[in-house]
């Protein structure tokens, strides 16, 4: 019996990463999604200066950069104890908020959009095909990023992030203009949004493995306790723990043909405790996006809220659907941005351990740091496409064994792969950083 | 004064000076008797390039520009040398067209000469030979063949004497040979690919000009084919026998259609006669190519894409240039940036083809392409290979963004053993699980990855593995400079460095009591309209490139030296100069302080926090590649 080997590369995600499918003649052996790049951040950042941690960090990823600053961020203030100001940590949750909106529209209308609309050349053909469509798609990536820019001072790894405070003066004139962002990227999407109703039908292709538990696993930092949520498929809420409760929770494993670390629940075990993190596992927060009663009212709001409406293409709606809440979100932080308070003195000499969770925008986003004395000597990181990573491996196993025959992968097999993948927007960068 | 001399040259007495490597060059010097002595000086080491004597010349550089002399020449007899400035040359020419024949004959002799060196260390090296001819670089191993310091030195020094930026200077190249294409009779000739359009010892007696398609010029050697050169729109070949009149010293078959047009002798001999410029575009010529060989010899890792590029690579603005990105241990922040706004992506892809970028289109292979954009380090072996792969498939490669050009964050771990990183990430996760994906249960003690097969000991940049032609530094770097450069490729801007340091731009002012206390992070009273050095913060902004309109600054976050040595440390750093003693130095002295005073907070930047200074002592020194 011959076996083949199917190996391509992963296009249109972020990153490095081969599919790697074993065919023999009329049975799937194997399929995996490899990622194949590592740098080694929790050694090189260990050891330096706390201050300039978060700006460090944030190179792991160019797409969701401020959320790694955020996280990084908080993680020194909670390990020396530095009690920040509200105004500080608005500003910080409108900066990840416009960046849920770049990387979000990234992902939907740049990298995406060639699975439905057809575009061997991706983004270079379309945008000579539809130019009126990918100039909206444009010119929303483009506010969203200058929203982060005008907080930032820079569109990716921005510069003003410090623990305990902003490191610039935010003028009136700012916070007008940023209102006025966030109003117009709130109706170019209401605008997207209304006219992807109109042609919106799940082709439900993509399922999820029926023999396998998948569990939803959410941060949330505004809700009346912090901590992680994990929900099952319908929504309901299996169980919550607090940030020092999680390294008890969740632990990682290591496989010998990815560099990307698996993780899971660790009261489940593997494989039951496996997660899966991102935009539709915010859509079950009782604060999260279709808690809005607006988004609720809306056409592909109603279809995720059905029982049977939760599937693997509800990412692409639930993307839609967040950035238009991060708009609104962005609109309701600005309208009651706290006043100006002289920020608290880090006690530099200081030591201790801190957590740095939140939602970054392909999902939960964990940085443990260990402070000495002004140093960062030890990081643990725990990035999105890690907990999605070893979802998307089963996947694309369930779907190779579907859409093979004559060892071989069907052109439709070939076309799903991809795009499950892509649903999932990995990170690859942030996967293995 | 220039006609003082007349026909009868200068004496030189034994042992005189004629002048030294790095002096302004403004003349060429005929021996019309005695020797003199070529030499050049490494790591402060005299090395003699070669031995001229009797009717040979030397310092041909300055007939074509005023760059600085690439050796010292001294005498080693007395001798009586014949000084030639251009002015003087042109006018001689004018009435005895053979000055110029004599002196491109002799220039082909030394190209003779020298190929003949490298075929005889190729025909001794069988590991070189191997990847020469196959152009495969199977058995590739860098370690074996990397001198990144003294190689890159001579290298960059060379390429800085001698290439004038490109752009204006080429496309000057190419409307001249149009010129001579105006008295060429012969209609352009077509040539479908595969086909050989001579052979070595052909008789050879004309030369041609290549308006579209690839041609590969190749030797026979003992050991198969040797690829010399692969050429594209806008080059030439077929010039040495042409002017020699001998026979032809390598073959010529067409990589892919292509359309030529071709030059005889005859005409060629018009042109010089008819205006004198031409047999100086012809010697410019000989010499780009001598030089193509020299550094050839010099380094043979890289000849094969540094005799690709004999002369400069050059576009025509009607044809649609290609292009591909590729990315390697990044962020993917450089990729994104494309993606911002319709206009600067079309600006970018405005008459230009993309042919791959995995990051947004479907294209997972590698394909040739007149440019290739790379972003992110070199860490992975597949990053090597393909890395390789993307140089060999491309005629310009540009180092987009810091992790390129330098080495960036993913270099701070060059500071630690591959064993040691692999520890800190996975160390701790070993899990009773891991056998269900994996099959088996790890050996105690034993990452059984294949991941120490799979990464590099350390972090490379790119010019550590290939040839990159354009550096474009920045975290992220700025779209604007890649399309700039893209204009200057097509020949329709020419090249604006930044000369300036970031401080030139940045909003902030320089304030001049000192401060007592030094730090490397801004303090709680960091005012926003002070310069952060002068509020007793290490900022590394004026010893860092200008271009990115100072951002972190304005923003409140010291300068990291993204954007690389400025100018001024690089030519401090080619002096011997170490980095360290640069900054320590200028700080100093910015600060008005003692250099032991700085020493530790100093440290602490370096190496306890982001400073990209630190990144890699050995930067590119070749400033006209940095945009």
């Amino acid at each position: 019996m011959t076996t083949k080997l199917i190996l391509k590369k992963a296009t249109r995600i972020e990153g490095n990463a081969d599919i790697h499918i074993e065919l023999d003649e009329n049975r799937l052996k194997s399929a995996r999604f490899q990622v194949l790049e590592f740098r080694g951040f929790e050694k090189f950042v260990s050891g330096r200066r706390a201050e300039w941690v978060p700006h460090m960090i944030s190179r792991i990823c160019g797409l969701c950069s401020t959320a790694h600053q955020v996280a990084g961020v908080r993680a020194i203030e909670n390990a020396i104890g530095l009690e920040v100001d509200v105004r500080t940590r608005q500003i910080r949750e409108i900066m990840v908020l416009g960046e849920w909106i770049s990387s979000h529209s990234l992902s939907y209308f740049f990298l995406s959009s060639s699975d439905f609309m057809g575009a061997e050349g991706g983004i270079f053909e379309l945008q000579k095909n539809y130019p009126e469509t990918f100039d909206e798609a444009f010119s929303l990536r483009r506010t969203a990023m200058d929203l982060v820019q005008l907080f930032g001072k820079r569109n990716t790894h921005a510069v003003t992030l410090a623990p305990g405070r902003f490191l610039n003066t935010l003028e009136e004139t700012v916070l007008t203009e940023a209102k006025k962002m966030a109003a117009s990227v709130k109706q170019k999407l209401q605008t997207i949004i209304a006219k992807v109703s109109e042609r919106w039908e799940p082709d439900r292709e993509i399922e999820f493995p029926e023999d396998l538990k998948v569990h939803f696993v959410a941060y949330c930092d505004s809700c009346d306790e912090n901590g992680f949520f994990v929900f099952d498929r319908s929504g309901r809420l299996v169980t919550r723990f607090s940030d020092d409760e999680f390294e008890e929770n969740i632990a990682e494993m290591r496989v010998d043909w990815s560099l990307s670390k698996i993780p899971y629940l660790q009261q489940l075990g593997f494989p039951d405790g496996i997660m899966l993190v991102g935009p539709l596992s915010r859509s079950f927060l009782e604060n999260g996006f279709l808690a809005d009663p607006e988004i609720r009212q809306l056409e592909i709001g109603k279809t995720l809220l059905t029982p049977s409406g939760v599937t693997l293409e509800s990412y692409d709606a639930c993307r839609l659907l967040e950035m238009y809440w991060a708009a609104k979100r962005i609109e309701t932080l600005l309208e009651n941005i706290d006043k100006d308070e002289s920020p608290p003195k880090p006690d530099w000499e200081a030591a201790g351990l801190g957590i740095g969770a939140l939602e970054a925008p392909r999902g939960l986003l964990i940085h443990k740091y260990r402070v000495n004395r002004g140093y960062v000597d030890k990081v643990r990181l725990l990035v999105a496409t890690q907990f999605n990573n070893v979802f998307i491996n089963l996947l694309i196993t369930d779907l190779a064994q579907r859409h093979s025959c004559n060892g071989k992968l069907t052109e439709k097999g070939n076309r799903l792969i991809g795009r499950c993948i892509r649903l999932l927007d990995p990170c690859l960068s942030c996967a293995t950083h | 004064m220039e006609n003082d001399f007349g026909l009868f040259g200068k004496i030189y007495e034994k042992g005189e000076i004629v002048f030294r490597q790095g002096d302004p060059g403004d003349e060429m010097y005929i021996i019309q008797s005695g020797a003199v002595e070529v030499s050049s000086r490494h790591d402060g080491h005299k090395v003699v390039l070669t031995i001229l004597e009797k009717e040979d010349f030397f310092g041909e550089m300055a007939l074509l520009d005023r760059s600085p002399r690439s050796a010292t020449v001294a005498t080693i007899t007395r001798s009586r040398l014949l000084p030639l400035s251009r002015r003087v040359f042109l006018k001689k020419v004018a009435y005895n067209p053979d000055i110029v024949l004599h002196v491109l004959k002799a220039l082909t002799r030394r190209i003779d000469r020298m190929t003949g060196q490298i075929r005889a260390m190729i025909d001794g090296d069988a590991e070189l030979r191997e990847l020469m001819i196959t152009g495969e670089h199977t058995t590739w191993n860098p370690t074996h063949f990397c001198r990144p310091e003294r190689g890159g030195d001579r290298y960059a020094a060379e390429k800085s004497s001698g290439t004038p930026p490109s752009g204006g200077m080429q496309s000057a190249l190419a409307e001249q040979f149009a010129s001579i294409l105006t008295f060429v009779s012969e209609p352009p000739e077509e040539v479908d690919p595969g086909r050989v359009i001579f052979e070595q010892g052909d008789d050879g007696s004309r030369m041609y000009f290549i308006e579209q398609g690839t041609v590969e010029i190749y030797q026979a050697t003992r050991n198969g084919n040797l690829c010399l050169a692969l050429l594209g729109a806008g080059d030439f070949f077929g010039e040495m026998s042409l002017i020699a009149g001998e026979p032809r010293s390598a073959s010529a078959k067409a990589h892919s259609s292509v359309r030529l047009r071709s030059i005889r002798r005859k005409d060629m001999l018009t042109g010089i006669r008819s205006d004198p410029e031409t047999g100086l575009l012809f010697l410019r010529i000989l010499i780009d190519r001598l030089r193509v060989l020299t550094r050839a010899l010099e380094e043979p890792q890289r000849s094969l894409t540094t005799l690709r590029q004999a002369v400069l690579p050059k576009f025509k603005t009607t044809d649609k240039i290609s292009i591909g990105f590729r990315s390697f241990s990044s962020c993917g922040g450089c990729t994104a940036m494309l993606v911002r706004s319709p206009d600067e992506l079309g600006r970018i892809t405005d008459n230009i083809r993309v042919r791959y970028c995995p990051m947004l289109m479907d294209q997972e292979q590698i394909l040739e392409t007149d440019i290739a954009v790379v972003d992110g380090a070199v860490r992975t072996r597949e990053d090597e290979k393909k890395l390789i792969e993307v140089r060999r498939k491309s005629r310009i490669l540009v180092a987009w963004g810091t992790c390129a050009a330098f080495g960036g964050l993913p270099a701070l771990a060059n500071a630690f053993e591959l064993e040691e990183l692999i520890e800190e990430t996975y160390g701790q996760t070993i899990d009773p699980f891991s056998y269900y994906l994996k099959g088996k249960i790890p050996e105690a003690g034993r990452h059984d990855f294949g991941i120490e097969e799979h990464l590099l000991r350390k972090v490379r940049k790119l010019s550590d593995v290939v040839k990159v032609d354009f550096y474009l530094p920045g975290c992220p770097p700025m779209t604007h400079r890649l399309e700039n450069l893209l204009l200057e490729l097509k020949g329709e801007q020419l090249f604006e460095g930044n000369r300036q340091i970031v401080c030139s731009e940045c909003p902030r002012k320089f304030k001049k009591a000192p401060t007592a206390t030094i730090g490397v992070f801004p303090g709680e009273d960091g005012s926003e309209s002070i310069c952060l050095l002068s509020l007793g913060t290490l900022c590394m902004g004026f010893l860092t490139r200008g271009g990115c309109t100072a951002t972190c600054t304005a923003g409140g976050l010291p300068c990291w030296g993204c954007r690389g040595p400025s100018d001024t440390v690089i030519k401090k750093i080619s002096r011997g100069e170490s980095v360290e003693e640069v900054m320590l130095h200028v700080l100093a002295r910015r600060l008005k302080k003692s250099e032991s005073e700085i020493k530790l907070p100093f440290h602490t930047l370096r190496f306890k926090s982001v400073s990209a200074l630190g990144f890699s002592a050995h930067f590119i020194k070749d400033v006209s590649r940095i945009r």
